[in-house]
């Protein structure tokens, strides 16, 4: 939410009692209603191209004259029949609290379409304006539009606004402004019978109903429209009478015109739409074509559309992950190994308690640097997915892989979160907004820790260069190949079990393309960030303590005798199966490897006593060490800049040569290749990190990452005991 | 009269009937579809076709398609 003061009230008037005004957005998406309210309020609200990427309501407020406004950015929605998520979001939001006025955001390109919403609107009983947006791509085309022609058929102001360049912005807020105090419009009659229908159901529902008065009609009309959630709303609220007169009603109806009222009321919204559209517009003549018609020609061809789909995110995930990594690097060791060094020198001249110092940096400190070392990650991610989105590129994408996925009961967009989880499951969890349907997100979530994550990839790379080291390419390839296939599999039972309801309908619009703003990019990723940083970053900072606590209580006690070694040898025979069940070693390295994969090794070179030493800040070289940081931050930069034109496979597939050291001997006399390749199984298909679970429960909620857990885990427990069963089978121990 | 999904690419037809549940048929409705509309077949993909009417251009699984009657004007 953000405040701003546009334009200046005249002097003495914010000292005045404000008046509370309430304004609600509404429009089709894609029609540039964030646009419009960031240009009045000045706030940056996130825009995406993707139809219905505003799922939540975001809201900017402002001062105007005598005037507090809250401006609430609904949902895109086609119409206000609760079909999507959007569509329920709107009509429960207008139920619960109409706002003072509604503004009628209306694609000046697309009058028709636009026009089936507005009539549903208008029902609403509410003071109304209509901002044409898009003007002047409307100009582009040679559309002239007449306004009052247009005003006088819809019985509300017609606002023409371009919002980038704050066009009839200062007019549509005096409208706003003139309109908010007069009563609404008459309504817009249908054809009887549905019409007397309407009127009768006025008179029948009581007077104290679900809705405010002005909502009646609107009630009456979402009830003979047979709208489930409400007709059960006024049986649960009302007498037991309400819901069956209307279903008599709705029956009644159907016997005299052959239709149902909800088609025969769309029918007229559309005929309605179409009789406007005509008296106020007029088109040049000749073919329609443009810009977006002739890429499309190519992205979406037969021949060139997949590869050309597939270059595009190749690009993605290497600029993504590639330039990222040298800035999470660089905050690694910033925060591990300059602020954590430092203060710990700090502490230590406060005579603190070790234990107390190490909790502090390690725990604290260290869980912070965990969540801020995601950041840039996110950040570059967030920028590439709005990118696509916002150009229109990203309904093109889901429209080209539902060809192959929805074979396996997945919505071709979610070819994109799962690509994602490739990096980092993290982003990729996230990246599942872009799925509108609730049912596709959690089906994709729940397969997506089957994609191995970037994080993984170390375990991988040691093990297979201590065991496999002749085929290590071939075993670590085969890891991920795993992976797909246990993905594929979970989301055809999951598709005929849990998620058994039909697939959705695959009805979306492609959007024309359109250059995305730099302004509404950064709000798009600056908002996301923010909230990953406020709500996943919170649990992830918390349970870094938890596992400082496991792997350093009792302080000072050796590996063994610590709470981890102490839990993992009570819980290593339930591993026993897996192969590797009666090395406690093994065991202790998963606990901390639920936490964050990347110390799955770091924790095997603690308890294996096969761990690098780090070197701690000498007093005095602090402005050194400073110095040594900013330049680490150069040259993060630098490299960054090189890994673009640097080698075309993004860097997570990288396999870096390993040098020999003590934890490979440690590893080779602790594990076997059966239960090295075991061990690899369980940890590809287990929950990448607790970073994931604080993305699960911000974007679902604890129930659901339950499931998610128990799906997961026994999941990778059971494979990774047919993979050792089947080794032993083979002879192998 | 036929299915969407049974014309080539490029065709000028015209929405004759759509039949399926009352959901789907509101909801293409709602999205610019509707019976009586000439629209523009952009492409007819095997699984899926586009649409094209005003400056819209809606994407359809096959699945929902063939239930969108229409023919050439």
């Amino acid at each position: 939410m953000a405040t701003t003061d546009l334009p200046s009230p005249p002097a003495g008037t914010l000292l005045s009692p404000q008046k509370q005004l309430t304004i609600a957005f509404a429009g089709n998406p894609n029609v540039g209603k964030t646009a419009l309210i960031n240009a009045l309020s000045g706030s940056r609200l996130q825009v995406g191209n993707w139809p219905g990427v505003t799922v939540e309501k975001k809201q900017a407020t402002f001062t105007y004259q005598d005037y507090h406004l809250t401006l609430i950015d609904l949902p895109g929605t086609y119409s206000l029949s609760p079909h999507t998520i959007e569509e329920r979001v709107c009509r429960d939001y207008l139920m619960a609290s109409p706002p003072d006025l509604i503004v009628n955001v209306v694609d000046a390109t697309n009058l028709e379409r636009n026009l089936y919403l507005t009539h549903q609107l208008r029902e609403l009983q509410l003071p109304m304006v209509m901002a044409l947006s898009m003007w002047d791509d409307g100009l582009k085309k040679g559309y002239q539009i007449d306004c009052d022609t247009f005003r006088d058929h819809v019985q509300i102001p017609v606002i023409p606004t371009v919002a980038p360049s704050r066009q009839g912005i200062d007019a549509l807020l005096r409208a706003i402004l003139a309109t908010v105090t007069e009563p609404p419009a008459p309504a817009l009659p249908y054809l009887p019978p549905v019409e007397q229908a309407i009127q009768l159901a006025n008179e029948h529902l009581p007077q104290d109903t679900l809705v405010p008065s002005p909502l009646r009609r609107w009630l009456s009309i979402r009830l003979l429209e047979s709208d489930p959630d409400v007709l059960q709303r006024m049986s649960h609220y009302h007498a037991q009478d309400v819901a069956p007169w209307f279903i008599a009603q709705i029956e009644q109806i159907k016997n005299l015109s052959g239709e149902e009222p909800a088609l025969l009321m769309a029918q007229h919204r559309q005929i309605w739409a179409s009789q406007v559209v005509p008296l106020v517009l007029r088109k040049p003549a000749g073919p329609a074509r443009d810009l977006t018609d002739s890429v499309d020609k190519f992205l979406l061809s037969r021949s060139f559309g997949i590869p050309a789909f597939l270059l595009i995110l190749l690009t993605v995930f290497k600029l993504t992950f590639d330039i990222s990594k040298p800035f999470v690097d660089w905050i690694d060791g910033f925060i591990n190994g300059f602020v954590a060094q430092w203060i710990t020198l700090g502490l230590e001249t406060l005579h603190l308690p070790t234990f107390l110092i190490s909790l502090l940096t390690e725990g604290v400190i260290g869980g912070a640097g965990l969540v801020l070392t995601f950041v840039p990650v996110l950040m570059f991610l967030y920028l590439f997915l709005a990118i696509l989105e916002e150009s229109g590129y990203m309904a093109r994408a889901a429209f080209l892989m539902d060809r192959v996925m929805h074979r396996f009961g997945l919505n071709g967009k979610a070819f994109i979160p799962l690509l994602v989880g490739y990096g980092c499951n993290v982003p990729a969890v996230y990246a599942t907004r872009t799925l509108e349907n609730q049912t596709d997100r959690r089906l994709t979530v729940s397969i997506l820790s089957f994609m191995s994550c970037g994080a993984k990839l170390p375990i991988y790379v040691l093990f297979t260069a201590v065991f496999f080291e002749r085929s290590q390419a071939m075993i670590i390839m085969g890891m991920y190949l795993l992976g797909v296939m246990v993905a594929i599999l979970w989301a055809i039972i999951l598709r005929k079990t849990t998620y058994k309801e039909a697939m959705p309908a695959f009805i979306m619009e492609l959007a024309p393309y359109r250059v995305p703003s730099f302004k509404s990019l950064w709000g798009s990723i600056w908002f996301k960030t923010r909230a990953f940083i406020r709500q996943a970053g919170t649990v992830i900072a918390a349970t870094m303590i938890i596992l400082w606590s496991l792997v350093n209580l009792p302080y000072g006690a050796p590996p063994e005798k610590t709470l981890l070694g102490i839990s993992a040898q009570t819980i290593a025979p339930v591993f026993i199966p897996q192969g590797f069940g009666n090395r406690w070693e093994a065991v202790a390295s998963i606990i901390p490897g639920f936490m964050a994969k990347e110390m799955v090794v770091g924790t095997l070179g603690v308890v294996l006593k096969a761990e690098a030493k780090s070197v701690p800040a000498k007093p005095g070289a602090f402005w050194s060490d400073l110095g040594k940081q900013i330049t680490d931050l150069g040259l993060a930069c630098v490299t960054a800049g090189k890994s673009l034109l640097g080698n075309i496979l993004p860097a997570t597939f990288v396999i870096a040569k390993q040098q020999p050291s003590p934890i490979f001997t440690a590893i080779h006399n602790t594990f076997t290749p059966l239960t090295a390749l075991s061990y690899m199984v369980f940890n590809l298909l287990l929950l990448s990190c607790v970073s994931v679970i604080g993305a699960i429960i911000h974007e679902f909620n604890k129930p659901y990452l339950g499931y998610v857990l128990l799906l997961t885990t026994g999941t990778a427990y059971i494979i990774s005991a047919l993979v050792y069963g089947a080794g032993r089978v083979f002879g192998y121990q | 009269m036929a299915p969407i999904t049974d014309f080539s690419a490029n065709s000028q037809l015209r929405i004759c009937d759509i039949a399926g549940s009352r959901d789907l048929r509101k909801r293409i409705e709602s999205m610019g579809i509707a019976i009586g509309k000439n629209v523009e077949l952009l492409k007819n993909v095997g699984n899926a076709v586009i649409l094209k009417t005003e400056n819209t251009r809606i994407a359809i699984r096959v699945g929902q398609g063939i239930q969108i009657y229409a023919q050439q004007p």
